[in-house]
C-alpha cells in the first residue's frame, strides 16, 4: 500500500476496510499476512474496481469474496494449509463439475486431474510457480470460477482434438461437400442481407446474445435464462418481441429499397441457402458444428482450385 | 413463439477475429452478475459475437437447482410482496363478499316485492284494504276470517308465484335450449352457468344459516318444493307445463355439477364443503368473481347477447361500438386498416364461449372477436397459419386458458396455445 502507482482512492478505501476484510478472509488460518493480503486487494482493485465515488469503491471491496480470494491466492503461493482446505472444499465439486461438462466418467477424471495440476502450479516460469489460481479475483464465486476454467479447458481441448481430424478421413467417410457459390459476375440481390444487417446492428448486445444463443447455439430458454440470471419467461417474451421487431424492420427496409410489400414478404420466406451469402464465413463460429463446417468450406475451396 | 426470419439467423455474425476473449474470472463474474454495468456491456458485446465464450458460459452453469437467480436481498420493510399479495387477496374477498351480499339483498327485495305485489293485487281483486308493509299479517287475518280466503290467498299467491316461475322457467328454458343447442358445438358455454349457480348459492348462504354444502342441494329442493306446491293445486292449472318446467329446471340444476370443472369458479365451488361457515362462505365468494355471472348467447338471428341476471334479460352486444378501432389485434394480423373498414358490416355470429372475463365470439366468414373484460371492449382476431387465413364460418369455439380450438364449416380445425397470438391448422 505504499506503492506510488496505487490509486489514492483505492488506497484510502482499503486502509479503512482492511481490518474488516482481513478478518472476514480468515487469512490467519491459511498463513496469509495482512500485507500480502492488502497487496492482493490492491491488485484486484486496480484492475477491476469502478472509477466512481468512494461509496462505490467501498461497495466493490465489500462485495468481494475475500475468504475465497485469500484461499485461492494462498494456494497459488503453495501454502500447504491452504491446499488442504482447498481439497476438502473443492476436490469433489471439481470432479462433479467436470462430469457434468463431459458427461463421461473417464473424461471427467482426466479433465479434473489436468485442471488440478494447473491449479497446483506444476509449471514454473522464471523460477516462479505458475498457478491458474493467481488469476482469481474474488468477484465471482471460487466454485463458479472453477467451473468456468473447466469449461474453458474442455472447449480448448475439444477444439484441438477436432482440428486433428484430417480431411482425407472425412472424404473416406463420404462427407458431402456443397456446391460452390455462384460466380461473382452474376447479379445478386443483397437487399435482404443488407436490411437484416442493419436491423441486427440496431439491437443492443443482450438482444443479439439471446438471438445467437437460441438460434445458433440451440440453447434452451432455461439455459439462456440462467446465463443471464433472469426468468425463463423473460427470454421467451424477449425472443417473440425480437422476432416481430426484426420482421417489421426488415420489411420496412426492403420496401424502402424498392421492393413491393409482397416481394418483401416473399423475400423473408425464401430459403437463405439460395442466397449468395457465405454462411460459414459469416458465422465462423468455433463451436462443434462450426468447426466441421469451416473445414468443409476450406475443402470445397481447395477442391475447386484443384 | 414467432420465429425470426431466416436471414436473421444467417446474418448473426461473429465479431472481429482480433476480439479478445474475457478471462475465466470475468466470465464467472458476468454469469454471477458481479460485474459493473459498464463491464457487463463489454462482456455482453463479446458474447453476442463469440460462440465459443457463450459455450463456456453455458457449460459453466451450475446444476439445475431452482436457486440460481442472483437476487439482491429485500429491504426489511413492512411493505413486502407477501403483505401486498395477501392484502390484495383480502381486498378481493371483501369486494366479492360485498357484491354477494348486495346481490342477495336485491334478490330478497325482489321476492318481497313480488309477494307484496301479489297481496296487493289480491286485495284489489277482492276489494280488500290496500296492503301495508304488514301485508302478510293482514292476509293471515283475512285467512282466519274466511275459511275460503286462505285457499284463495294460497291459490292467488301460488298463481302469482307460478306465473313468476313460469316466466323464470321460460327464460331459463330459452337459455337452456340455446345452451343445449350450442353445447353440440360449444360445450364451454355451459361453463358460465356453474359460476352463476355458485354465486347464487353463496349469495343466499351469505346471510343464511344453512351450510354451504347442502345450500346448492337446498336450492334444488326449494325449487322442487315450490313446484310441488304448485303441483298440489293441480285443479287450477294443467300439470304438464309445470312438470315440464320442473323437469327442465331440475335438469339444468342437475346438469350444473356435471359441467366440466375446468373453470376456476367451479374449482372454487369444490371448496364449499371445507372450512367454517363464514370463512367458508367468504372462500366461496373469493373464488367467484363478479364477471363470472355474465352469460353469453348467440341468438337465432346471429346477434351476440349478454346477460347479467342469469338469463332473465339479454342485451345485444355490438363488437364494433366497444372500441375496436385502434385496439391491437392478436395473431399474425398485418392489415389493421382493412379490418376496421369491414367492421361496419353486420356480423352474423354463430358461437360464443367464455372463460371468466375472457370471451371469444365466432361468426361467419372467419370473423373472430375476443374480449378480455367480459364484453366491454372487443378485439378482432384473424387466425393465420402458414400464410393462410381462416375464412370459413366458425361453428365451434373451445378455449381453456391459453389453449383454444376453432372448428369451421370447411371443415377445418385451428388451434392455438398462446391465446390466439399464433395458430396452427
Amino acid at each position: 500500500m505504499t506503492s506510488s502507482t496505487v490509486n489514492p482512492a483505492i488506497e484510502s478505501t482499503l486502509r479503512a476496510l482492511l481490518p474488516e476484510l482481513h478478518g472476514k478472509a480468515g487469512c490467519d488460518k491459511i498463513g496469509l499476512t495482512r500485507e500480502s493480503f492488502a497487496a492482493i486487494l490492491i491488485e484486484v482493485g486496480t484492475k477491476h474496481a469502478p472509477s466512481g465515488s468512494d461509496a462505490e469503491l467501498r461497495g466493490f471491496f465489500l462485495a468481494l469474496r475475500v475468504d475465497e480470494l485469500a484461499l485461492a491466492r494462498a494456494c497459488a503461493a503453495g501454502n500447504e494449509a491452504a491446499w488442504e482446505a482447498f481439497l476438502i472444499r473443492f476436490r469433489e465439486k471439481l470432479y462433479l463439475s467436470a462430469l457434468r461438462i463431459t458427461r463421461e466418467d473417464s473424461s471427467a477424471h482426466e479433465l479434473a486431474d489436468n485442471l488440478y495440476a494447473d491449479l497446483y502450479g506444476t509449471t514454473t516460469r522464471e523460477g516462479q510457480r505458475v498457478s491458474k489460481l493467481a488469476s482469481y479475483t474474488g468477484r465471482g464465486s471460487l466454485e463458479g470460477w472453477l467451473r468456468t476454467v473447466l469449461a474453458q479447458e474442455y472447449v480448448n481441448r475439444y477444439r484441438r482434438t477436432k482440428r486433428l481430424v484430417s480431411l482425407d478421413e472425412e472424404s473416406e467417410e463420404g462427407v458431402q461437400f456443397r456446391a460452390p457459390d455462384p460466380e461473382p459476375g452474376i447479379a445478386v440481390d443483397n437487399r435482404l442481407s443488407d436490411a437484416t444487417d442493419a436491423a441486427l446492428a440496431q439491437l443492443p448486445a443482450e438482444d443479439r446474445f439471446i438471438l445467437s444463443a437460441y438460434y445458433l447455439d440451440r440453447r434452451t430458454l432455461a439455459e439462456i435464462a440462467k446465463m443471464l440470471g433472469v426468468h425463463e419467461s423473460t427470454i421467451s417474451r424477449k425472443l417473440d418481441k425480437l422476432a416481430k421487431l426484426l420482421r417489421k424492420q426488415i420489411l420496412a427496409a426492403l420496401t424502402r429499397a424498392g421492393m413491393s410489400r409482397r416481394q418483401a414478404e416473399e423475400a423473408l420466406e425464401v430459403d437463405v441457402r439460395d442466397l449468395p451469402v457465405d454462411i460459414r464465413r459469416t458465422l465462423a463460429q468455433d463451436s462443434e458444428s462450426g468447426t466441421f463446417s469451416q473445414k468443409r468450406v476450406g475443402a470445397r475451396a481447395r477442391e475447386g482450385e484443384g | 413463439m414467432e420465429k425470426v426470419p431466416q436471414s436473421v439467423i444467417v446474418q448473426l455474425k461473429p465479431g472481429s477475429p482480433t476480439l479478445q476473449h474475457p478471462d475465466a474470472d470475468t466470465l464467472t463474474a458476468f454469469a454471477e452478475r458481479s460485474v459493473s454495468p459498464a463491464q457487463r456491456e463489454v462482456v455482453m458485446e463479446h458474447l453476442a459475437a463469440c460462440g465459443e465464450c457463450r459455450e463456456i458460459v453455458a457449460l459453466a452453469l451450475p446444476s439445475t437447482e431452482p436457486t440460481q437467480v442472483i437476487v439482491q436481498p429485500m429491504p426489511k420493510t413492512w411493505l413486502t410482496w407477501p403483505v401486498i399479495r395477501w392484502g390484495a387477496v383480502a381486498a378481493g374477498v371483501l369486494m366479492v363478499g360485498s357484491f354477494g351480499i348486495v346481490h342477495y339483498e336485491h334478490q330478497h327485495a325482489a321476492e318481497v316485492a313480488i309477494a307484496q305485489k301479489a297481496s296487493q293485487e289480491f286485495s284489489e281483486a277482492k276489494n280488500l284494504p290496500l296492503p301495508s308493509p304488514q301485508g302478510a299479517r293482514n292476509e293471515e287475518k283475512l285467512a282466519q276470517q274466511s275459511p275460503r280466503a286462505p285457499q284463495r290467498i294460497e291459490q292467488h299467491d301460488l298463481k302469482q308465484s307460478q306465473e313468476q316461475h313460469q316466466a323464470d322457467a321460460s327464460k331459463l328454458e330459452i337459455a337452456t335450449s340455446n345452451t343445449l343447442a350450442l353445447q353440440q358445438n360449444a360445450p364451454t358455454v355451459m361453463r358460465v352457468m356453474p359460476p352463476a349457480a355458485d354465486k347464487e348459492v353463496s349469495a343466499q348462504s351469505a346471510g343464511a344459516s344453512p351450510s354451504p354444502a347442502p345450500a346448492q342441494n337446498g336450492l334444488v329442493s326449494a325449487l322442487a318444493e315450490q313446484r310441488a306446491n304448485s303441483d298440489a293445486s293441480a285443479d287450477l292449472q294443467p300439470e304438464s307445463p309445470r312438470s315440464d318446467e320442473a323437469y327442465r329446471l331440475a335438469r339444468v340444476e342437475k346438469s350444473k355439477p356435471a359441467v366440466p370443472s375446468s373453470s376456476s369458479a367451479a374449482a372454487g365451488s369444490a371448496k364449499i364443503s371445507a372450512g367454517p361457515m363464514v370463512g367458508g362462505n367468504l372462500t366461496q365468494m373469493a373464488s367467484v368473481s363478479p364477471a363470472s355471472v355474465v352469460q353469453w348467447n348467440v341468438s337465432s338471428t346471429g346477434a351476440l347477447q349478454r346477460s347479467f341476471d342469469q338469463g332473465n334479460s339479454w342485451q345485444t352486444v355490438d363488437v364494433n361500438r366497444s372500441g375496436v378501432a385502434g385496439a391491437p389485434a392478436f395473431g399474425t394480423l398485418q392489415k389493421k386498416a382493412t379490418v376496421n373498414k369491414t367492421e361496419s358490416a353486420v356480423i352474423l355470429f354463430r358461437t360464443v364461449t367464455s372463460n371468466g372475463t375472457d370471451v371469444w365470439a365466432g361468426a361467419q366468414n372467419g370473423i373472430l372477436y375476443r374480449s378480455t373484460d367480459a364484453g366491454t371492449h372487443w378485439m378482432r382476431v384473424v387466425p393465420q397459419a402458414n400464410g393462410t387465413t381462416l375464412t370459413g364460418d366458425i361453428v365451434s369455439l373451445e378455449f381453456t386458458g391459453q389453449q383454444g380450438r376453432i372448428v369451421t364449416s370447411a371443415p377445418e380445425i385451428w388451434t392455438t396455445s398462446d391465446s390466439g397470438q399464433t395458430w396452427q391448422k
